[in-house]
């Protein structure tokens, strides 16, 4: 019988706020030491917290993007407990009344999608920043304070392939939802897990260990492959796996026991005095539902039906929000869904990928990518020509007519210009026009390629297929 | 003509109004005050004298330009727990030796914005943790009427000096009756606010669901007029309720000051038990009669969880305690004592920059909260809290206020109850139910027993019911009687 | 955050929703809270006369002081009393040295019997109350406001380095 694993992800997410949690300093990345702070996140005498509302609502909206039962009552509590990075030595976070309950986020290929089940999504604090020199450390509290969400998964996930999809899949959401930066260099993301192995698919579960502080989704994965080695190599020499939370060496590729003899963990939780507790109404819950945006996969089934479009261009559509609004925005104007899906999907996303940005950041519109696919679509100019319209459009803006009208792209159909390049290509190619003669149709195609590029891909295809059939059935 | 130093908040306002004296003579006065009796007394811990006289200078220049603004050039002494810019804020507290808090309280701010000269620091408590004032790391404050007994606590300070005239009126905070007991003690007026009335922002947290800052003064005009300037909702308290402005001294001007025709005053038996100083009972018994001939209405009314407030207050008090001194650490401010590694340095510093007493809650506070006995202790004395604030509701269904001791006994001698927590901790019997059910109460004085102790009532409103409580006071207010 | 962040929990505790009026969202109101939700303890309606507990006479303080417990469920001896001290003399950071240990385990031991009167209370019905004004949601806008200068930050610090507070080194 070969073994399971299950495994519980603990994710914090910083959201994007302005400021802190409960204080009016700023959340930005990257100041100078001890300049964002202020006797609340400095836990000063007499200072006291403020919620931040901004930090609610997109807790609610994670909870609703993500299928949660959103709290009609809920509070801050205390927990207690010591470390140089905490200014209060009492974190200000959600003990029984979170924000949030249950939901489910959904990984996998189509067809077999499986429903990873959440506990729960709580709010809290970030804590400061600790610098380690030879023989003290040193502690810059910027980032204390910062609004910290933590989404709490049951453990239903069985592999560390799965438990980074959903990572990738979670991010996914949060980016689309606008709740968190996502950025993973500064820490946005971070990320505990827990996990178990037991023989089967049934029974009960193993003794489960804690692996700590995984910063990318990368080590999530590595932590979690070697773990699970490591617990069924435990189990399959007759050991027992010890309840304990375990560091991952990343260097080493193994994980391994803290040092430290077990500390008495007893947080001491407490309703928060300073803060009062939260009620949202039914009808508050409303509004925010409606500010809602669509996730991933109901778009991606959507532009299916929709747009008629395959699987796989509306899975390439939606991956990224923004590129699916664009899409969007460009049908809305011009129709010819499939036409626009090509054109994003090979020439804008080539050119994003290759730069690096993003599509917010493009000088290329909607309306100017809608007017340039309608001319191709109307013949007035060829698709060779487009693609050299379009690269000038995503490099600097503009109207296609402009840039058609001075590079000289219109597509021409005037019969004695087609005429003459037909008679070009076809003297400058004998071979090819007598094979054709000698009924090789294909080679027609390799003429007409001539003719465009006399032309410089303004002629009319149409047209001079025609003439050069013309010409040579003639001759 | 009396020394500047002895008048009244609001005669003092009026006289500078009136262009009488100066601040600066008024401030002078209460220097040389200060200079004659803080010794003896201790109920300052720091003045700045210098600073103030500047102060003074500019709120004279201020007014002969024609400003106006209630409490400019006015001194006022303020707790060592209230923060204000640039001034130390210790607590009474060594763990809190040197700091000097770089932001203003709310009341600090607002005061300041009324023209009020902060000119000093009021001894207290250690952290407000006592009702005597013998716990502060400065040594105890005496009572201005006998040197053997205490001042009260833990606003000790605040009480010894505006009785003894070293301030024209002070600030201290409540958390089980810290305003109340040295008033009474001290022969002054001492309110202690609505939970929520008044903004907690600056005031150094001992039990954030219970402390409030409040006035303490010569006069009950004089508290009303202090409770106007630093009361009102603010946005960096979140426990602060958004109310009406009080006008509470408006509201008394228009009353007459013996009139309580109408008024029905509750009496609960359970404040008039075997423990109760018979001094303090003859006293409170004689007020209420004086009351009833003055058109007031006695009803008899019912506390019946009064004798569990003690034990709930204790253990939500040290419990919201356990976590507020936790920032005492040695890491960002205040003491710390050096050691080898960050629990070492934890450890010593706490054990270094703590007195026995803060200790000893701490440690209660941390086992109430401890896993197995939240439910037993702190989640029982949550809903006792329940209890206590359903009695009171259903007390001001049948009167307005309610009257009885502020404490069992007039002021005990130095050292008396300090071996022995326990009986300190229940001389507060009739003072923590008030902080329990976040209503407001004052002390007035009402006589003085055989040895010359001074004696407060305690006058009970429902939450928000400051102005009935000002009016009634009124009724109970005598002339003012000053220690020789 | 390496060791001390042990993010297991203790299993939820048993309480109700409280039964406090729903306030408008967004807005603060005060309203007071009638007392009519909850039943008074009954233990207590009995008694309405019986004095405070301590204040009834001076015998039973002196009973008291000679702290023997007997309440079930607390701790019965000195000796696990002094063992509760150092416990959560641990937990909350504070070095106690042998003579403050004994004397507050003595101290401690005569208050827990104090406080564990509150056992003869029926609470089952009784809400908790955490807050004194029943007043729910007050929150600040999403707004960045100016903070301390970096002077101010660090006036007070006992050891700084380049703009940072300087500890003993934190432990992995």
């Amino acid at each position: 019988m070969s073994w399971t694993a299950a495994i519980g992800l603990e994710v914090h997410v910083q959201l994007r706020t302005a400021s802190k949690m409960f204080c009016g300093c700023p959340t930005s990345f990257g100041a100078p030491p001890n300049t964002q702070v202020c006797p609340v996140c400095l836990g000063l005498p007499g200072a006291m917290p403020v919620m931040n509302l901004e930090a609610i609502r997109l807790t609610v909206m994670t909870g609703l993007l993500l299928g949660c039962r959103i709290a009609t009552r809920s509070r801050f509590d205390r927990k207690n407990y010591f470390y140089p990075d905490m200014p209060k030595n009492y974190q200000i976070s959600q003990y029984d009344q979170p924000l949030c309950l249950g939901g489910a986020l959904d990984i996998g290929p189509a067809g077999a999608r499986r429903s990873i089940r959440l506990r729960r999504i709580h709010l809290e604090e970030d804590v400061a920043k600790s610098l380690h020199y030879g023989n003290s450390s040193g502690i810059d509290f910027n980032r204390a304070g910062t609004p910290l969400m933590e989404i709490v998964t049951e453990p239903d996930l069985r592999t560390p392939e799965e438990a980074h999809e959903f990572l990738t899949e979670l991010q996914r959401v949060l980016e689309y939802g606008r709740i968190s930066e996502c950025n993973l260099e500064e820490g946005n993301i971070r990320c505990d897990v827990n996990v178990s192995v037991r023989r089967g698919e049934d029974g009960a579960l193993g003794t489960k260990t804690e692996l700590k502080n995984l910063n990318t989704f990368r080590g999530v994965h590595r932590a979690l492959a070697a773990e699970i080695r490591r617990q069924i190599a435990v189990l399959e020499s007759g050991g027992r796996i010890v309840q304990e939370t375990r560091r991952w060496n990343d260097a080493a590729g193994v994980t391994e026991p803290m040092r430290t003899k077990e500390e008495e963990h007893d947080y001491r939780y407490f309703p928060e005095p300073d803060l009062m507790p939260i009620e949202l109404s039914a009808e508050q819950i409303e509004v925010w539902r409606a500010e809602l945006p669509e996730l991933p996969a109901a778009r991606r089934v959507r532009f299916v039906a929709q747009y008629s479009l395959p699987e796989y261009d509306a899975g390439v559509l939606t991956a990224d929000r923004g590129v699916a609004d664009f899409f969007e925005a460009t049908v809305r104007i011009c129709g010819r869904p499939k036409s626009v899906s090509n054109w994003v999907m090979t020439e804008v996303l080539r050119f994003l990928s290759e730069r690096g940005a993003t599509i917010g950041h493009l000088p290329l519109t909607p309306a100017a990518l809608a007017e340039l696919i309608t001319a191709v679509e109307e013949g007035r100019v060829s698709a060779l020509a487009g693609k050299e319209v379009l690269a000038d459009l995503l490099e600097r803006g503009g109207s296609p007519e402009d840039v058609i009208r001075a590079k000289g792209l219109a597509q021409v159909s005037d019969d004695a210009a087609i005429a003459e390049w037909a008679a070009q290509a076809i003297a400058q190619h004998p071979g090819p026009a007598a094979e054709y003669r000698a009924g090789k149709a294909a080679a027609l195609q390799f003429l007409i390629g001539q003719v465009m590029k006399l032309s410089r891909g303004r002629a009319n295809p149409k047209l001079a297929a025609a003439e050069l059939r013309k010409r040579l059935d003639a001759g | 003509m009396s020394s500047p130093a002895q008048w009244t908040l609001t005669e003092t306002r009026d006289r500078l109004a009136s262009r009488e004296v100066s601040s600066r003579e008024v401030v002078e006065s209460v220097l040389s005050a200060i200079e004659r009796r803080n010794r003896e007394l201790n109920a300052y811990v720091s003045v700045n004298a210098e600073a103030a006289l500047e102060e003074a200078r500019a709120a004279d220049e201020r007014r002969a330009r024609g400003e106006f603004s209630p409490l400019l050039g006015v001194p006022i002494g303020v707790k060592d727990n209230i923060a204000v810019r640039g001034e130390p804020c210790t607590c009474a507290s060594r763990i809190l030796q040197g700091y000097r808090s770089p932001y203003d309280s709310t009341v600090a701010a607002r005061l300041r914005a009324a023209g009020a000269i902060l000119l000093g620091r009021l001894n207290l408590d250690e952290f407000a943790m006592g009702s005597s004032t013998e716990t502060s790391v400065y040594g105890p404050v005496r009572n201005p009427w006998s040197a053997e007994h205490v001042a009260g606590g833990s606003s000790g300070g605040s009480a010894a000096a505006v009785a003894a005239d070293l301030a024209i009126a002070a600030l201290g905070s409540d958390t089980g009756g810290s305003i109340r007991q040295p008033a009474s003690f001290c022969g002054c007026v001492g309110f202690k606010p609505t939970y929520g009335r008044v903004s907690r922002y600056g005031l150094v947290a001992y039990a954030s669901s219970l402390d409030q800052i409040g006035p303490l003064t010569k006069s009950v005009r004089d508290a009303a007029l202090l409770l106007d300037v630093i009361a009102g909702r603010d946005p960096r308290d979140s426990t602060t309720l958004d109310v009406p402005g009080l006008a509470a001294e408006a509201a008394l001007m228009r009353v007459g000051a013996a009139d309580l025709r109408g008024l029905r005053i509750g009496v609960p038996a359970e404040y008039f038990v075997a423990g109760l100083d018979p001094e303090v009972e003859r006293l409170t018994r004689a007020a209420l009669r004086r009351a009833t001939e003055l058109g007031a209405q006695a009803v008899e009314i019912r506390l019946p969880h009064t004798r569990y407030a003690v034990a709930a207050y204790y253990l939500i008090a040290t419990a919201e305690a356990s976590a507020n001194l936790a920032r005492y650490d040695g890491v960002r401010y205040g003491l710390r004592v050096a050691a080898d590694g960050i629990l070492d340095m934890y450890g010593r510093t706490r054990a270094a920059g703590f007195g026995l007493e803060v200790k000893r809650r701490i440690i209660l506070g941390t086992h109430a909260l401890s896993a197995g006995y939240y439910d037993q202790y702190y989640l029982r004395a949550q809903k006792v809290r329940t209890l206590i604030r359903a009695d009171f509701a259903a007390a001001f269904e049948r009167c307005d206020v309610i009257a009885g001791p502020v404490a069992p006994t007039p002021a005990f001698r130095l050292g008396e109850h300090l071996d022995d927590p326990l009986k300190m901790y229940l001389s507060d019997v009739y003072t923590v139910p008030v902080n329990l059910a976040g209503i407001c109460a004052l002390s007035v004085p009402v006589g003085r027993t055989a040895a010359g102790l001074p004696v407060g009532l305690q006058l009970i409103g429902p939450a928000m019911g400051e102005p009935t409580l000002l009016r009634a006071a009124l009724g109970f207010e005598r002339e003012r009687e000053r220690p020789s | 955050m390496i060791e001390l962040e042990w993010r297991e929990r203790k299993p939820l505790r048993t309480e109700r929703p409280r039964l406090g009026r729903s306030l408008g969202f967004g807005s603060q109101r005060w309203t007071e809270k009638r007392p009519g939700g909850h039943s008074p303890g009954r233990a207590a309606e009995g008694r309405a006369t019986r004095l405070p507990v301590g204040l009834r006479s001076a015998g039973r303080l002196r009973r008291l002081r000679r702290a023997v417990v007997t309440t079930p469920g607390s701790p019965t001896t000195i000796e696990t009393m002094r063992a509760e001290v150092q416990r959560v003399a641990h937990l909350a950071r504070l070095h106690l040295d042998e003579a403050t240990a004994e004397r507050i385990a003595r101290d401690l031991g005569r208050i827990l019997e104090y406080v564990n009167q509150l056992s003869e209370l029926d609470l089952q019905a009784v809400e908790p109350t955490a807050h004194a004004m029943p007043v729910a949601n007050v929150f600040r806008p999403d707004e960045v406001a100016p903070g301390l200068s970096r002077g101010d930050v660090l006036s007070n610090a006992p050891a700084a380095r380049d703009g940072l507070f300087v500890v003993p080194p934190i432990i992995e």
